[in-house]
């Protein structure tokens, strides 16, 4: 999983669900550290946080649709406003609900190490 | 004598005050013509024709009317105006009766001038045998006369015999009772000379009545007096109205910048409000899940997590008054709770709320009912605040001993989630604020989940899928909370 989170202690928090959810989380403070990490590490979801400095989700997410080789990575927007979401995006409402998450990670993980605590 | 306060008392000014009076409208000396005083002698100066034919009714009518004894010496001219006048007040029957005498005023001087002056002896008999002609059978009658030779011998050029003949007829009152009334006009002081004797004129009566022009004048100056007094009181009343509107445009200014400046300090207390709850609660979200994380891994020691469920129990407290103030601040500031709505069952989310309850409150007996069809367009996340804030009101406030009933029931348009619970009614004075912000009833005792937003939150949310919710509280059935949502579309089969 790729989490995209300016604030550092959100941040280690999903990075510790994640983990508990069985997976491994990679971390980035804003859209253009996620950018530079895909273009290494193809995740089975990206978590992405919307306002962010640097580049901010919308942005983010712009580019994963506008990059063919991204596009067809699953995201989540994780926002305390959904009507700020892009048009069409999914959503995580903050305050991130654990087993919300854990059920975003169970529906899109390829490698199956999810979901252990779901049952 | 007569107290009348309309013509001028002679002697005395002609412009002495006492010739007006107070809203005179008329020609002044129409009282005193009425009735006029016996014995009096007195003077009329006039312009127009017709005004002396006019104060000549005025002096006969009410005469004609009383009884009184009339003698008019004038021209033939005069004589045909005053009957002109008179037609139709009976001078033809007067005159027939002998009430009314006409006679010549030519004719009636020649019987006592000699040498251009009114001879004394003569005039004396003269006027005795009028008076005695005229009063016949009549004695104790009063007598009106009307004279105009003086005026004839004024036009003629004798003006020292009018003056003498005035005198003559003022010594004739001395013997005989008479109201005698003098007619001049005025045009023959305008002559050189002539106008020093107009106060001999007037000195031989006991009366003036002035020029209708002079009426006029004196009309025109109170007028003139009025209008610049109304003017005056017109004027501070602009000035006074202006300083009313003055103030009234400055309370008004001070009204808008106080509304401005509520409106402001309302939109920043709201803004403040929801940024401060955006920015609280996810640092709150991120002690909460850490708190959890702690205890899923059991990396609290056995003693220690009590403590931690106890931090995390204040957070999810601390999370539900921030959840509520954010729906505070989009109800009132930002166009309203935003609902996401897909058509669904309503059931499920009813039956986990009364689940958790149930769970939550250990030996709170809450039962719950499904009829019909409760497939509605709902925001499931929503829809749940609406089920959670009501039964969670009703568990609040009902009695402890009596079970919470929901109901949900599907109609052909609605689904409609009913809530009821026994115990105290809620006061008839709150009952139509209950969905206010922070209209709280009395609170139990013990800790309160809430800022008092639950009720209107509901409400707000109800009414952003075009619902709403009804109440009502009595002792016998208890509090009900009914909140009906429209279905919007028929669910797919």
């Amino acid at each position: 999983m790729l989490v995209v989170e300016d604030e550092a202690d959100a941040r280690e928090m999903m990075r510790e669900i994640v983990e508990m959810g069985g997976c491994t989380a990679t971390l980035a403070a804003n859209g253009v550290e996620a950018l530079q990490v895909l273009a290494s590490l193809r995740p089975c979801l990206i978590v992405i946080d919307l306002v962010m400095p640097v580049m901010n989700g919308v942005t983010l997410i712009e580019e994963l649709r506008r990059q063919p080789a991204l596009a067809q990575i699953p995201f989540v927007v994780a926002t305390s406003a959904p009507e700020r979401a892009p048009a069409g995006a999914p959503v995580l409402t903050k305050p991130i609900d654990m087993k919300a998450l854990w059920g975003w990670m169970q529906r899109t993980c390829r490698c199956t190490s999810a979901a252990p605590l779901l049952a | 004598m007569t107290s009348a306060t309309n013509v001028i008392r002679f002697p005395s000014s002609p412009t002495a005050d006492e010739s007006t009076h107070a809203g005179a409208h008329r020609h002044i000396g129409r009282e005193f013509l009425a009735q006029p005083a016996q014995p009096s002698h007195f003077v009329q100066f006039y312009e127009e024709e017709e005004t002396l034919f006019e104060m000549v009714s005025e002096f006969f009518v009410p005469g004609l009317r009383a009884g009184d004894r009339l003698l008019v010496i004038a021209t033939q001219a005069h004589r045909d105006g005053f009957m002109r006048r008179l037609g139709a007040s009976g001078s033809d029957t007067a005159v027939k009766s002998g009430q009314l005498t006409l006679l010549d005023a030519r004719e009636t001087l020649s019987k006592f001038m000699v040498d251009g002056m009114p001879d004394p002896d003569r005039f004396r008999s003269v006027v005795a045998g009028l008076i005695s002609s005229v009063k016949r059978g009549h004695p104790e009658a009063c007598l009106r006369a009307y004279g105009e030779m003086v005026d004839l011998l004024w036009r003629d050029g004798h003006s020292d015999a009018a003056i003498r003949l005035e005198e003559l007829w003022n010594d004739a009152g001395q013997e005989h009772s008479f109201a005698l009334f003098c007619a001049y006009t005025v045009g023959n002081f305008y002559k050189e000379g002539n106008g020093s004797r107009f106060f001999d004129v007037c000195r031989n009566h006991t009366h003036v009545i002035p020029t209708e022009s002079f009426t006029r004048a004196k009309t025109l100056e109170k007028e003139i007096a009025h209008r610049t007094e109304l003017e005056e009181a017109l004027r501070g009343a602009l000035r006074k109205r202006a300083q009313v509107e003055e103030d009234l445009r400055e309370c008004l200014r001070r009204e808008q910048d106080a509304r401005a400046e509520a409106e402001a300090a309302i939109q920043f207390r709201e803004l403040f409000v929801g940024m401060l709850g955006h920015d609280l609660r996810n640092p709150l979200n991120t002690m909460l899940n850490t708190g959890r994380l702690l205890l899923m891994r059991n990396e609290v020691v056995p003693e220690g997590r009590g403590r931690v469920e106890r931090l995390i129990a204040s957070g999810v407290r601390m999370q539900r008054m921030i959840e509520q103030l954010l729906d505070l601040t989009r109800a009132r500031l930002a166009g309203g709770i935003i609902v996401n709505r897909t058509f669904q069952d309503a059931d499920p989310i009813v039956a986990k709320i009364v689940s958790e309850t149930r769970i939550a409150h250990d030996g709170r007996e809450v039962t719950y009912l499904r009829q019909g069809d409760c497939w509605a367009s709902i925001d499931a996340d929503r829809f749940e605040q609406i089920a959670s804030n009501l039964i969670g009101n009703a568990i609040t406030h009902g009695s402890a001993d009596k079970p919470v009933r929901v109901m949900l029931s599907g109609g052909a348009l609605a689904v409609q989630l009913s809530v009821q619970n026994s115990g105290e009614p809620i006061d008839a004075q709150l009952l139509p604020h209950i969905f206010d912000p922070f209209a709280r009833g009395e609170q139990p005792k013990g800790r309160s989940d809430g800022l008092g937003l639950g009720l209107f939150i509901a409400e707000r949310i109800a009414a952003a899928h075009g619902g709403g919710i009804d109440v009502s509280s009595s002792t016998d059935t208890g509090t009900i909370f009914e909140a009906t949502i429209p279905k919007h579309e028929r669910p797919h089969k």
